[in-house]
């Protein structure tokens, strides 16, 4: 596989424009909401960079992006990177690169399964494989963030809104997100699906992927490059 | 609308002068403090070190204002919250967490160039030689640097063009061309790297020999209609000194 052996300038493209396509979803304008918490494309595009790079050019691209974050201001809302990857938020940069290398490997398996392949059920298994990482990458951003801003994980005794005990990492880190995730989620898997319909092989397909793994060692082609 | 200066000025002070890993160091030896430590007056005095090493470094003023401005208000909100709580020794405490860490990662990024940013990273990421040359890290980082402004430019055009059909509300009418133009050009851009024999080594030995390398030359990729099979992994033998004598 492309992964295993690594570096094709192939793979390198798709891993530095992925991490520039990160790095311009959050400098295009989008709607802020109050509190400086942003609603940018990022997710859309750290999911799509999942589904459709496959586990180990995500990995690559989410880190790239990440690290790139410290040196030019490319995290959301043009924050400078080191304030946002120390500050009470960078725990969801940590998830990203979790998340888009679990659903990255899952994408894959379902490439290699040949479940892509098929254009009914691409874009409801890819949605699905996506909204895997929502647990994930809020799996490590909320306990970060509550225990950067001392407040507890899960809400305790909650009757109103109005009420001190609602204040919690599930309600202030999750809850308000949660729908706007799960629509950037949708609209990544449909993407992803059209991306793979477009460019087969991405991920290696099935039949590439047998095909591959059984080389042709002619004894033609082995004199042809002797003599090359 | 799209500025990648940062906050980097070219100064001459104290912070400008440190060592980039010192600086690291420093930040990162000063988060667990801060986080460690949960006594609100050590708290406020290292609040304030950093906000005086912060204006030691001479930062630009908007730019650091914007990049504050965010953190404060989450500090401001946590404050308010625990004094509702009424605990105003807790509210101090992470208050002054969150603002001096913020301090001391900007005033980390204002005294610190890119290029010198770029060669700790690329220092620290030499373990991974055996997987990643450093060599195409370079290459990856120089290349995403440029896509960054390509990508931008796809985006705003797919929404522009989705505008003209009525279909701006669309998110598919415009994500779907963004995204499929923008793998498009990836793999063009692979293209042009793989014809210009640029960071195709595979995981070639490195310091071996130069057929090796050759021998190992990686596949191009599936996807683009390429000449089969080409990488047979060639029998090393006569090919070196042949090569040799060529060179």
């Amino acid at each position: 596989m492309a992964q295993h052996r690594g570096l094709t300038g192939q793979s390198i493209a798709l891993v530095a424009v992925f991490a520039g396509l990160i790095a311009a979803s959050t400098l295009v304008p989008e709607v802020t909401l109050i509190g400086g918490v942003p609603i940018t494309l990022q997710t859309f595009a750290i999911v799509l960079a999942g589904l459709v790079l496959g586990p180990w050019r995500a990995l690559a691209a989410v880190t790239l992006y990440v690290l790139l974050g410290l040196v030019v201001p490319v995290y959301a809302n043009g924050a400078v990177g080191l304030a946002v990857l120390t500050g009470p938020t960078g725990g969801y940069l940590i998830g990203f690169i979790l998340a888009a290398t679990v659903i990255g490997a899952l994408a894959q398996l379902l490439a290699r399964r040949g479940v892509l392949a098929r254009r009914r059920t691409a874009a409801p298994a890819l949605i699905a494989v996506g909204l895997v990482s929502i647990p994930l990458v809020y799996a490590v951003g909320v306990p970060w963030l509550s225990w950067r801003l001392g407040i507890p994980l899960l809400p305790t005794g909650c009757t109103s809104i109005t009420d001190a005990d609602c204040v919690s990492g599930l309600t202030v880190g999750v809850i308000p997100f949660l729908p706007g995730d799960i629509i950037k989620v949708v609209v990544a898997g449909l993407v992803a699906a059209a991306i793979h319909r477009a460019y087969p092989g991405l991920l290696g397909s099935a039949r590439a992927a047998t095909a591959a793994s059984s080389p042709v060692t002619d004894g033609t082609d082995e004199g042809a490059r002797a003599t090359a | 609308m799209i500025s990648l200066l940062g906050i980097y000025r070219p100064r001459r002070t104290l912070m400008h002068r440190a060592p980039v890993w010192f600086k690291m160091l420093l930040l990162v030896g000063m988060s667990i403090t801060c986080v460690v430590v949960s006594d609100p007056v050590t708290s406020i005095g290292i609040t304030a070190a950093c906000l005086l090493l912060l204006a030691s470094t001479l930062p630009p003023l908007k730019a650091t204002l914007k990049g504050m401005g965010a953190i404060v208000v989450i500090a401001i909100l946590t404050t308010l919250f625990q004094l509702w709580r009424g605990d105003w020794v807790r509210a101090l405490d992470l208050a002054g967490d969150i603002v001096a860490i913020a301090a001391l990662a900007l005033a980390v990024s204002s005294s610190t160039s890119m290029g010198a940013m770029l060669d700790f990273v690329t220092a620290l990421a030499r373990p991974l030689r055996w997987l990643l040359p450093p060599e195409t890290i370079g290459v990856m980082v120089s290349l995403t640097l440029r896509a960054i402004p390509e990508a931008a430019q796809i985006l705003t055009e797919s929404r522009v063009a989705a505008r003209a059909r009525g279909l701006e509300r669309d998110p598919r009418a415009i994500l779907i061309p963004t995204a499929s133009r923008t793998v498009g050009f990836a793999l063009d851009l692979g293209q042009a790297l793989h014809a210009r024999g640029i960071a195709e080594h595979g995981r070639a030995p490195r310091g071996g020999s130069a057929p090796a390398s050759e021998a190992r030359d990686d596949a191009p990729g599936r996807v683009l209609a390429e000449p089969p099979v080409r990488e047979v992994p060639a029998p090393v033998e006569p090919a070196p000194s042949r090569r040799a004598r060529r060179r």
